[in-house]
């Protein structure tokens, strides 16, 4: 647009200040609104999606459709058939492992040394402990400490006298054998879980803020496999016995409440306690995809063969916040919408006022298209002004809740710093949003104003 | 000849309701003309004005103007003519209140290629050109009816135009000020200017050197005054 036409329309914006923000109103009430609930929507997401409920992975379980059991399970066989679906069409998964939950009661205690009263934390492990492949999770352990099944190559030696065994190791005194301790890792919600309720009521108690590194890195606790706090006792596969487990590190592959430790110690004491094809299925298979996109091809294949996919909680959350999110913009459409209109009212208004003034502008050289730049140019200005208003305003709203949510909400599981993404992609389609609806205000007045004939324009002054 | 109409007709209105307003009217007007068109009101001056200057379209007949057959024309090409060789100048003036007399003046770059030198050279010089100069950044709302009248003939003057159509230009102004534009208005035609002017004045048409008349559509021209005659300063 040549810059004296703008000229022209700068003018006729500044002259009709009033009205023009007046009819902006609607545009900048309904873009705050819009950006404000899309980045909110963004920023929960982040937060739900890719820290609480990861959105990136399938959790594939034998299917419960009859009381006696389907007859599936899985198995290695079919660990190999979700690595490589036979159906080329499906997407390769970038990873895929079993877990085996403990199959029977389990138990521990521990922590008396992190705790300044010296008193051991007993904690219930039935249910709360599975193994999980090795290979899957020792890339996210830091040195020194390593996520293996040490008894899988490991010699241990003979305890000494006074069950005394060497650095690092400690007696099982069952087999008098000095064993490497079983590594175990947990997951963030545990950590989050501590860090708000726990650790926030208990002023003895540090934050974990950056988690092993500090305070629980290497730290070991007793677990006595075969007996529950609960009185239930395992009737085969002999005396429970106890074991020493360290903590390793955090990792999302880890079971959402409880331990995580290598597959290969949970395999053999299934086979102890429980025996038959408890060593051998799994409990479930936790597929990875290489992207989001993924997920619904693979879920089909996943049924196609057998399978069912657990419903995540993910999903169902993810599903709710997609419905509040478009709710809420919903409305924030219907504003901008409604402004749109508003904005068509003000420039037919204005362009029967200036009706003289387009046939003067027609007189002097102006063509149709001339005619109908300077109406959509005038609307386009007062979209992007709008819009940038609009978004500054969403924006500001934004660090106002989160700066309340930071000095007033007390401490909750995966707190985030900010409930909000502005995404270029937000911003630009804010903008454009607030330009388009200005302009498709303005499509009809600036249509009416090109098809005036200049000495009919002219004619009503 | 610079304007050339042949049996044009004008109707406003459809059916019954139509009304006629202009009548086979045929009409040619030479370079370095100056005619004015009289007439009762309402007996289609401005429709006529309007039709040569391809401000209205909706007519039938053949209108030739500078040269150019308005009715092969493009919007875009109509456009141009109006914005190169038609300089238009109207009873209201016409000034868009909220710009300066020099803005004002230069409405006609808005939609031609001059650069910005060249535009405040030729607004200047045309200012100069109307004796308004020094008025070059004075709110054009804030100008008396002769001022007014004044740059709106500096606008109409921007691109150098051959052919000035003007509806009433004195019609809202005292005798004194018309008188100056009258003679503004004979200046330009002895610099080669063709005129074209509606009025309802007598000095205005006395003015002029053919004096067309319109009388309920119709055409007529009154017989040239002889050379000469009425000559004060024999
Ligand atoms: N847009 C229009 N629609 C309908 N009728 C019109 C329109 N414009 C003009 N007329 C009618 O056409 C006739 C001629 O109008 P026109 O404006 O050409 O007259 P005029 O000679 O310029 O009159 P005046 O001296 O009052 O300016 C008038 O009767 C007028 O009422
Ligand atoms: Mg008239």
């Amino acid at each position: 647009m040549p810059s004296r036409l703008l000229f022209l329309i700068w003018q006729n914006l500044r002259r009709n200040m009033r009205h023009n923000i007046l009819s902006s109103i609607g545009i900048i009430v309904g873009i705050a609104a819009f950006a404000f609930f899309l980045a909110l929507d963004a920023g929960v997401r982040r937060v739900v999606l890719g820290e609480i409920f990861p959105v990136d992975r399938l959790e594939v379980v034998a299917p419960k459709s009859s009381l006696f059991g389907s007859g599936r399970f899985i198995d290695d066989a079919v660990l190999a058939r979700l690595r490589q679906p036979v159906d080329s069409t499906v997407p390769a998964p970038a990873a895929v492992f079993g877990r085996m939950r403990l199959g029977f009661p389990a138990r521990g205690w521990g922590g008396a040394r992190i705790l300044k009263r010296g008193r051991d934390i007993p904690f219930e492990l039935t249910g709360f402990c599975d193994g999980v492949d090795d290979q899957v999770i020792a890339p996210e352990i830091k040195p020194p400490f390593t996520f293996r099944d040490h008894l899988a190559d490991d010699q241990p030696p003979p305890c000494a006298p006074g069950n005394r065994c060497p650095e690092g190791r400690y007696c099982a005194w069952d087999v008098n054998r000095c064993h490497k301790p079983v590594p175990a890792v947990i997951s963030r919600h545990l950590i989050e879980l501590y860090n708000s309720s726990i650790a926030a009521s208990n002023p003895d108690l540090p934050k974990i803020p950056d988690f092993l590194t500090s305070i629980f890195a290497g730290k070991t606790f007793t677990v006595e496999l075969g007996r529950s706090y609960f009185g239930t006792v395992v009737r085969q596969g002999g005396q429970p016995i106890q074991r020493k487990f360290q903590l390793v590190g955090v990792s999302d592959k880890a079971i959402p409440l409880g331990l995580s430790v290598p597959i290969g110690y949970v395999k053999r004491w299934n086979q102890r306690y429980k025996g038959g094809a408890s060593a051998k299925t799994y409990s479930s298979a936790v597929l990875l995809t290489r992207s989001k996109a993924d997920i619904t091809p693979i879920a089909a294949y996943i049924k196609s063969i057998g399978f069912d996919v657990k419903q995540g909680a993910g999903k169902t959350i993810g599903l709710f916040i997609t419905l509040a999110s478009f709710l809420l913009t919903l409305v924030s459409v219907i504003i901008v919408f409604i402004a749109a209109i508003n904005i068509a009212h003000t420039f037919l208004m204005l362009v029967s006022e200036r009706r003289w003034e387009i046939g003067l502008l027609r007189a002097v050289g102006a063509s149709r298209a001339h005619v109908r730049r300077t109406v959509l140019g005038e609307a386009a200005i007062i979209g992007a002004v709008s819009g940038t208003v609009g978004l500054s305003l969403a924006w500001v709203a934004a660090l106002v809740c989160d700066h309340f949510s930071a000095t007033r909400l007390p401490d909750f599981p995966f707190k985030p710093e900010s409930y909000f993404v502005f995404s270029p992609t937000l911003i630009a389609l804010s903008m454009g949003f607030a330009i388009g609806c200005c302009l498709l205000g303005a499509l009809l007045p600036a249509q009416r104003a090109a098809a005036l004939s200049p000495a009919q324009a002219l004619g009503s002054r | 000849m610079l304007i050339k109409l042949h049996k044009i007709n004008k109707q406003y209105g459809q059916g019954s309701a139509a009304r006629r307003v202009l009548r086979d009217v045929d009409l040619a007007i030479a370079e370095g003309d100056f005619a004015a068109i009289v007439g009762t009101s309402g007996s289609g001056k401005s429709s006529l004005l309007n039709v040569i200057g391809g401000l209205d379209r909706d007519f039938t007949g053949e209108a030739e103007v500078v040269g150019q057959s308005l009715r092969g024309l493009s919007d875009r090409a109509l456009s141009m003519l109006r914005n190169r060789s038609i300089g238009f100048i109207f009873q209201q003036f016409n000034l868009l209140e909220h710009l300066s007399c020099g803005e004002n003046v230069a409405l006609p770059a808005v939609f031609s290629k001059w650069d910005k030198a060249k535009v405040k050279r030729r607004v200047d010089d045309v200012l100069e050109r109307v004796g308004l100069a020094d008025r070059r950044d004075h709110l054009a709302g804030r100008l008396s009816g002769g001022q007014k009248q004044r740059v709106a003939i500096a606008r109409a003057l921007f691109h150098s135009p051959t052919l000035l159509l003007c509806d009433e230009p004195t019609g809202n102004l005292d005798t004194r000020t018309g008188r100056a534009v009258i003679e503004l208005f004979q200046q330009l035609n002895d610099e080669g200017i063709t005129l074209l002017i509606v009025t309802h004045e007598a000095r205005v048409s006395d003015a002029a050197r053919r004096v067309l008349r319109i009388e309920d559509g119709s055409l007529s021209e009154d017989p040239a005054p002889q050379v000469g005659s009425g000559g004060s300063d024999a």
